[in-house]
């Protein structure tokens, strides 16, 4: 999945909870990567607990130690930045383990 | 008698047979019930009709898809008679003199089961690490009590109180002492109930409790009929605003009626079964007389728990007559929930509701379905019609599985009354 759709993604699953922050397509002018998920576009621990569970369902990663919205995490492109690495780490390791396979 | 007075200046309701008090209130003046086949669920339960509340989450959340999925159907039916009972109060929510002096006490006899369900489902189906952070705060039987609080930024005694069927009682009687024990000025209190799910209708079914006349939902709540054959169940909210007297005057405030007595006591019998002595039933209605202090003859309209079942609806006749005495034979009784069906948590309050319109307006809803003579409820019960009666007091019982009782007596409201 290259990052364009990632980007897509991850906007498309946050605005579906978090309600300030415009759906895509409503407002062309809007700079997502740059939003601070914690506090400007929710202050409640909850909606970041339901969306770190949606993202890591859509994407089948985990957010282990750091979630959406914490300190290294803190804004929407970071959120992409984080889900990119371990989507392509996961490809990595599959390329890896198909190559063993075929030696 | 205590000093402080305690009056109803607000109420809300949803009820199967009506979506807000004035609509309420006409059903049970007509005798009009809201009961029919479970449109909620697909699953064949042994009994397929109930008291549905006819409005979806969305709508009860008001079209807010955050608030609709963040909280469970019995906190919606909550939010939503609160925000009908605190519009009748007139109360200006926003700038509380005192905010910690505003209690909200609302309880729920189970809480969120639907979604302990579906996150259960989830559970089993993808394991612990994909249950929704959303379940506790979600189904917690205290959340609507929180949820109200925040809503109206209500910083006083706040919790809710589970007692089965008796919990809309118990939270109003606590209430209307913590009121007139001078803890508190306002109270938001009642009860909420969504049970219509798999489970509650599996359960409930399980114990044998509900009606099974599934050809005929519209005659299954038949109290103190010789046909009665198990109770039917109801989804429903009840929301009372009670305040003190001078509070409510020195605003101006309309006021509904008054809360004089209070009385609650336990079986310590059965998990289910009430004790066949109704000695403690008796009790509580005793105790509510005296808290009141008034003699049973004050009483003029009884609701009674009536939620026809063979046993309650006996039982209760028996223990009426204990309490009362001749005068058994000259109040008149009747059951709501002969046309609410039956909302646990949410009873006491609805019911509460329906005894202050009752003295209000100077009409005693009817107990409907009441066709076939029963040699052990031999009282009147204001059969199948309305009756129009100038009563000064009434009396509001509900019992609940575990053996609670809770009654209230509530007073037409009189300006100059000590």
């Amino acid at each position: 999945m290259d990052r364009k759709r990632i980007r897509e993604e991850v906007i498309e699953i946050l605005a579906n909870k978090l309600h300030n922050l415009p759906r895509r397509g409503d407002d062309d002018s809007f700079d997502y990567d740059s939003q601070v998920l914690v506090p400007t576009i929710t202050k409640d621990p909850l909606d970041i607990q339901e969306v770190s569970m949606d993202l890591e369902d859509a994407f089948g990663v985990n957010f282990e130690d750091v979630l959406p919205g914490d300190p290294g995490m803190e804004t929407i492109a970071k959120v992409v930045d984080y889900v990119e690495a371990r989507l392509l780490r996961r490809a990595k390791a599959a390329t890896a383990a198909a190559d063993d396979a075929d030696d | 008698m205590p000093d402080r007075r305690v009056v109803v200046t607000g109420m809300g309701v949803l009820a199967c047979n009506g979506l807000n008090v004035s609509a309420y209130w006409e059903a049970l003046k007509a005798g009009r019930h809201g009961i029919g086949p479970i449109t909620s669920l697909t699953t064949k339960h042994a009994t397929t009709f109930a008291g549905e509340v006819a409005i979806d989450n969305l709508a009860l959340a008001g079209g807010d898809k955050k608030i609709q999925r963040r909280k469970d159907r019995f906190v919606l039916l909550a939010l939503k008679a609160a925000a009908e009972a605190m519009a009748d109060s007139g109360l200006d929510w926003k700038a509380w003199a005192d905010p910690f002096r505003v209690a909200t006490i609302v309880g729920s006899g189970i809480g969120g089961l639907s979604t302990i369900e579906n996150e259960y489902r989830t559970f089993m189906e993808r394991g612990p690490s994909r249950v929704s952070p959303m379940l506790v705060p979600k189904m917690i039987v205290d959340s609507a009590a929180g949820d109200i609080s925040i809503v109206y930024g209500a910083k006083g005694p706040n919790y809710c109180i589970t007692t089965a069927c008796a919990t809309g009682s118990h939270c109003i009687g606590a209430s209307f002492h913590h009121i007139r024990a001078g803890l508190c000025d306002v109270a938001i209190t009642g009860g909420a109930e969504a049970p219509i799910t798999d489970l509650g209708m599996a359960g409930f079914s399980s114990i044998g409790a509900l009606s099974t006349r599934n050809d005929s939902p519209a005659t299954a709540s038949r109290p103190f009929d010789k046909e009665r054959e198990g109770f039917v169940i109801a989804e429903g909210a009840g929301i009372l605003v009670l305040e003190e007297l001078g509070h409510a005057q020195a605003r101006g405030a309309r006021i509904h009626g008054e809360v004089v007595g209070y009385g609650l006591t336990g079986d310590a019998f059965h998990e289910t079964a009430p004790d066949p002595t109704g000695a403690a039933g008796i009790a509580c209605m005793r105790m509510a007389l005296r808290d009141a202090g008034i003699s049973g003859d004050a009483i003029g309209y009884i609701n009674a728990h009536g939620t026809s079942t063979p046993y309650n609806d006996a039982s209760e006749t028996r223990i009426i007559k204990q309490v009362f005495g001749d005068h058994a034979r000259r109040v008149a009784i009747s059951s709501t929930k002969s046309m609410t069906g039956h909302t646990l948590g949410a009873a006491g309050a609805i019911e509460a509701i329906a005894s202050l319109l009752a003295l209000r307006d100077g009409v005693l809803p009817p107990t409907i379905n009441l066709v076939t003579p029963d040699p052990d409820c031999d009282l009147d019960y204001v059969p199948n019609q309305a009756r129009a009666a100038q009563a000064t007091y009434a009396l509001s019982n509900n019992l609940g599985f575990g053996g609670h009782n809770a009654s209230l007596i509530v007073k037409r409201f009189e300006t100059d009354a000590n």
